[in-house]
């Protein structure tokens, strides 16, 4: 069995994953394998090979894997929403959004979900799809220092990501808009392969929430208040709610 | 209390009726309520435009208790500036299991009014549409003023 980490988890804690994957192991007494990707083509790629059948995915790669391939959603972290900051140079002439003017050059880091929420927080400037000229950067210090070096306009960060940024860089910069959507969540999901595991999974994965010797396992994979269990129906509801918030001439990214 | 009573708060009373043929007095006041940014008003209905499921800032936003909106129909947001014809092409759209988007001008419980940019989706689950997700975002004033003069032709010409 494979244990994908996709690129836009906390890869900063990619051991953590992998104690996690030791973890499951325990819990289902099957083996996996855990492979951490650096970027989505492979991930993508995984999935249509079928090399994916354990997996913490964004929400846009949740909708791909559950409505067209059947992928079974487990759980999701406790309490934790993925939420997205528009950020400017503090030197910026923007202070909010409807400062901004199409065309717009904007930097981010490769996740589908926060360019999803940030590109919509634009819309109240007359900002669409096509008018946004995005550049993916590594991780969120290089785009702030996209910002900081003037190479853009405004910056798409993770919420968790632009408030870990030192002080002196956060100095420097400034918050335009953050979401406060709640629902969009990563999801912990299984292939069909794994459907007869799905309540061993969860009953393992609860019983590591409530002990408190793996407090320092949970913060580390994002998860500090545990595990919640992710019904389909939840999970049903947020791929509606990203499909209403996909704009007009987006690619449809999440397909290999 | 049925929330498809009649409004009796203060501002400009009409009675107004629905394109199911009831009927309910409401109030309307020029008071606008902006939508807060970075937030995102979420609700599902049944297929009969009933309202099951809604979040916290429809209910901020639309001044209702959310006791009041579980189960009530969609309509009961519909403000009178807003043409026949608009809703006419969202139920149309989304009857035939398609994505409608469009920008409206909502009433509040107070008489208010908020507008919204709105994406009406089918929920679809084994196969079936078993409602409509509804997820309602920041509208662009430009495109908030330029639909209000268009609304407001439409709603003089049906009124003719």
């Amino acid at each position: 069995m494979e244990f994908a980490i996709s690129p836009d988890v906390n890869v900063k804690n990619a051991t953590d994953w992998f104690i996690l994957n030791t973890k499951v192991q325990r819990i289902t007494g099957l083996q996996f394998h855990p492979t951490a990707y650096n970027d989505f083509a492979d991930l993508h790629a995984a999935f249509e090979e079928g090399r994916a059948d354990l997996i913490y995915a964004n929400a846009a790669d949740t909708a791909y894997l559950v409505r067209d391939k059947g992928f079974i959603p487990v759980a999701s972290a406790k309490s934790v929403a993925k939420e997205a900051v528009i950020v400017v140079s503090d030197k910026s002439p923007y202070h909010q959004i409807t400062d901004l003017k199409a065309p717009v050059t904007a930097a981010a880091t490769s996740s589908p979900d926060i360019e999803r929420l940030c590109r919509i927080m634009l819309e109240p400037a007359n900002i669409v799809y096509g008018d946004v000229e995005l550049s993916i950067r590594p991780n969120p210090v290089l785009v702030a220092k996209a910002l900081l070096q003037d190479q853009v306009q405004v910056g798409f960060f993770p919420e968790e990501a632009f408030d870990e940024l030192s002080s002196m860089v956060r100095m420097q910069l400034r918050e335009l808009v953050r979401s406060r959507i709640y629902v969009v969540k990563s999801s912990l999901l299984v292939s069909p392969r794994l459907a007869d595991q799905v309540e061993m999974l969860w009953q393992g994965l609860d019983g590591l929430s409530k002990d408190p010797a793996n407090a320092e396992l949970l913060a580390g994979l994002g998860a500090p208040d545990g595990w919640e269990r992710l019904g389909q129906e939840d999970v049903e509801f947020m791929i509606d709610l990203m499909d209403a918030l996909s704009q007009e001439g987006e690619a449809p990214r999440h397909r290999a | 209390m049925s929330s498809m009573e009649d409004m009796t708060c203060p501002g400009e009373a009409q009675q107004w009726t629905y394109y199911d043929g009831t009927s309910r007095r409401i109030v309307t006041t020029d008071q606008e309520t902006l939508f807060p940014s970075g937030e995102l008003i979420v609700s599902q209905t049944d297929t009969e435009g009933i309202i099951t499921t809604c979040n916290d800032a429809f209910v901020h936003m639309s001044g209702f208790a959310k006791e009041q909106l579980i189960g009530a129909p969609h309509s009961i947001l519909r403000h009178p500036d807003m043409p026949k014809a608009a809703f006419a092409d969202l139920w149309q759209t989304v009857s035939a299991g398609k994505r409608w988007s469009g920008y409206v001008k909502n009433l509040r419980a107070d008489g208010g009014f908020y507008w919204v940019y709105a994406t009406v989706i089918p929920k679809i689950r084994d196969g079936k549409v078993v409602g409509h997700t509804s997820v309602r975002r920041e509208p662009s004033r430009d495109k908030v003023n330029e639909l209000a003069e268009v609304y407001a032709r439409m709603v003089a010409e049906e009124r003719r």
